[in-house]
């Protein structure tokens, strides 16, 4: 098949967009297990990149998640994508309480040129790894969500871009005053991507 | 420390030391301080807070224009905010009490009607193009029509294959067979429309360099014609007469993996968008979905059945990743909708009529069908409703063969009456105004 390569250790443009949007898709789904945006029983555990991820069975959520990725992976391959932020927002309020920021660095030469890159395998899956943990460990300082919450996901494209109508123009949804958490980030040599939570804080805090 | 017993969830194992310690420390993090604003902080801390009047002076329309046209990311880039509204995300909505759920009922009745109004007026009333295509073969089972992305569609008629470009009218022929009783049976371009492959009644494929007209190889492998092509990156799918499917690698020699996938005549090859799923339609009435990396003939993703005729058409939905169309031939007349994750078939419309070809249009939700016996029309529906907008008539037989252009707005139909008609019936996509509004409005769908 295609996109996937037979040698370990040569990235290519194509395999590292798959890559990346698949960790996009994974990291998603742990955001909304973590941060309670669905049940609990509503995920089921796989294994990948060497640690039990939690992957949600409800269909909606699934084909929302698949659409989303396979844009972005169309997207990657262009190298038009800047960034993508998972929104979590108040059902009630819609007041934005957490953003998850995942920006992207892309090699402009494997873009134009077509060059692909040498990087083992193994090193990015530990980069990844790190990243999920500290995902599921963000729970210890994030301040909980007791309520009804809802996601959303924003995409930070280049102006020349090709945009199907399933996207629609959006405002960023910041929110005021956010206390920023930086976590790892993973370069498969041809994108970098870097992770950074920012939430609202705790006004219990504020004291 | 990184070994399988690990859970990557519990807290309470503190990292091991020194020898397993290395850069990714785990789940423990210490914050970055390049991240903290430390001038900024200060100041804050430090200075009186400045109340700041409204300045009336300040146009909102300059403060407008200079937020479109400054608006760059923190590197320095101008960038676009987008966010996803494709398929709403839960059935968790709310439901709103009885009598306002049936004014809203009037009000979408009197406004699908405007729309459909409006986009029946939209369509062509009579073809935007027609080419002669003398010597077209009539048979259901071949795939002589293909549009590339470079704007050429490429048409096999009898022995030979052309080459017409959409840009500029211009004609050329790619190539002609000299044995008699030989033919080609199907033609593909390949994704970046570099090459070309055509197949043959005699069971051999050919690829052709489309800029230079030169033949680059001839692939084996087949034992009967071979009807269908599908392009996947580098790969080229074959389905033939005899059932095979091969997989034939183009840039590599003698590299094919072949499948005994059908009992009967492959008639439908598609790949979906993603280029994992291969979906094939045969003579039995059945539709097997494949993964592209196991293609063994008893690792079947899906055998998907509920037709009772051939399947032909198939057509993978541009914004649904998971979703697939499928139409029947005679006597069958449905057009399916199939999920690819599930296997299921979630709707299935009667069309009366046999449907020969399929086209998703890649701007909105609709897709169009080409039908046979009695009114040889092209069918316009809207999805998912599956109500139909709108027939088209004027083929004078059958409509065999659908294409559409690389830009979306142009299907070409074809059929036994030997005649090529452009239609440009699909609208672009609106700039984010009433249509998007509608469609997706966030009134409806709430935000899950």
């Amino acid at each position: 098949m295609a996109s996937k390569n037979t040698t370990k250790d040569i990235i290519t443009l194509r395999g590292s967009s798959a890559i990346v949007s698949e960790f996009f898709g994974y990291a998603a789904n742990s955001i909304l297990y973590n941060r309670g945006v669905y049940p609990e029983e509503s995920f089921v555990k796989v294994k990948k990149y060497g640690l039990p991820m939690l992957l949600t069975e409800d269909e909606n959520v699934k084909s929302f998640i698949t659409n989303l990725t396979a844009q972005l992976s169309e997207w990657l391959e262009a190298g038009k994508l800047q960034r993508i932020v998972l929104v979590i927002m108040s059902k009630s309020t819609g007041e934005v309480l957490e953003r998850w920021n995942f920006s992207i660095e892309t090699d402009k030469e494997a873009v134009e040129k077509g060059v692909s890159r040498e990087k083992s395998d193994k090193e990015i899956m530990r980069e990844i790894q790190a990243i999920m943990r500290q995902i599921a460990s963000s729970i210890t300082y994030l301040p909980c969500l007791d309520e009804q919450c809802v996601f959303d996901v924003l995409a930070y494209t280049d102006n020349d871009v090709e945009v199907p109508f399933t996207w629609i123009e959006s405002d960023p949804k910041l929110i005021a005053n956010p206390q920023m958490v930086k976590l790892h980030a993973f370069d498969t040599k041809i994108h970098k991507v870097d992770t950074l939570v920012s939430y609202k804080n705790d006004e219990w805090d504020e004291e | 420390m990184r070994r399988s017993d690990m859970n990557g969830y519990s807290f309470n194992r503190l990292p091991s030391p020194r020898s397993q310690y290395d850069i990714l420390p785990g789940d423990r993090f210490i914050p970055n301080r390049s991240l903290m604003d430390i001038s900024r902080a200060q100041t804050l801390l430090s200075d009186k807070p400045v109340q700041r009047s409204p300045d009336s002076t300040f146009n909102e329309e300059y403060r407008k224009w200079v937020e479109e046209n400054l608006t760059l990311g923190s590197d320095g880039k101008p960038f676009r905010m987008l966010v996803f509204r494709g398929t709403p995300k839960s059935g968790r909505t709310s439901v709103p009490p009885v009598d306002e759920f049936a004014k809203e009922e009037v009000y979408r009745k009197r406004e699908e009607d405007l729309k459909l109004r409006k986009r029946i007026q939209q369509l062509p009333k009579s073809p935007d193009k027609c080419l002669d295509a003398p010597n077209l073969i009539d048979n259901f089972y071949i795939n002589p029509i293909d549009w590339g992305k470079n704007n050429i569609l490429a048409v096999a008629l009898g022995s030979e294959v052309y080459l017409w470009n959409a840009d500029n009218n211009k004609i050329q022929k790619l190539m002609e067979i000299d044995d008699g009783s030989d033919y080609p049976t199907s033609v593909a371009w390949s994704k970046g429309a570099k090459m070309i492959a055509v197949g043959f009644q005699s069971s051999i494929i050919q690829l052709w360099d489309a800029q230079t007209s030169k033949l680059i190889r001839t692939l084996k492998g087949h034992k009967r014609r071979v009807g269908c092509l599908a392009w996947n990156d580098r790969f080229l799918t074959s389905g033939g007469f005899d059932g095979l499917i091969i997989n034939h690698d183009a840039r590599a020699r003698e590299n094919s993996t072949s499948t005994q996938g059908h009992s009967s005549e492959v008639c439908g090859l598609k790949w979906s968008g993603t280029g994992k799923l291969l979906a094939s339609g045969d003579n039995n009435n059945v539709i097997k979905l494949w993964e592209a990396s196991n293609m063994r003939s008893d690792r079947v993703v899906h055998r998907l059945k509920g037709h009772c005729a051939a399947v032909k058409a198939l057509a993978w939905c541009p914004h649904q990743y998971n979703l697939l169309a499928s139409g029947g031939g005679t006597t069958d007349w449905c057009i399916k909708m199939w999920d690819s994750n599930t296997g299921k078939c979630i709707q299935s419309i009667d069309t009366t009529s046999q449907v020969c070809a399929l086209e998703w249009n890649r701007h909105h939700n609709e897709i169009l069908s080409g039908h046979g016996y009695i009114k040889n029309q092209l069918s316009l529906w809207t999805y998912p409703s599956m109500s139909k907008v709108a027939d088209i008539v004027e083929h004078t037989s059958r409509i065999l063969w659908l294409s559409q252009s690389p830009d979306g707005l142009t299907v070409v139909s074809a059929g036994a009456d030997q005649v090529l008609r452009f239609w440009k019936v699909f609208q672009p996509a609106d700039a984010r105004t009433t249509e998007g509004e509608s469609l997706f409005s966030l009134k409806r769908f709430h935000i899950r």
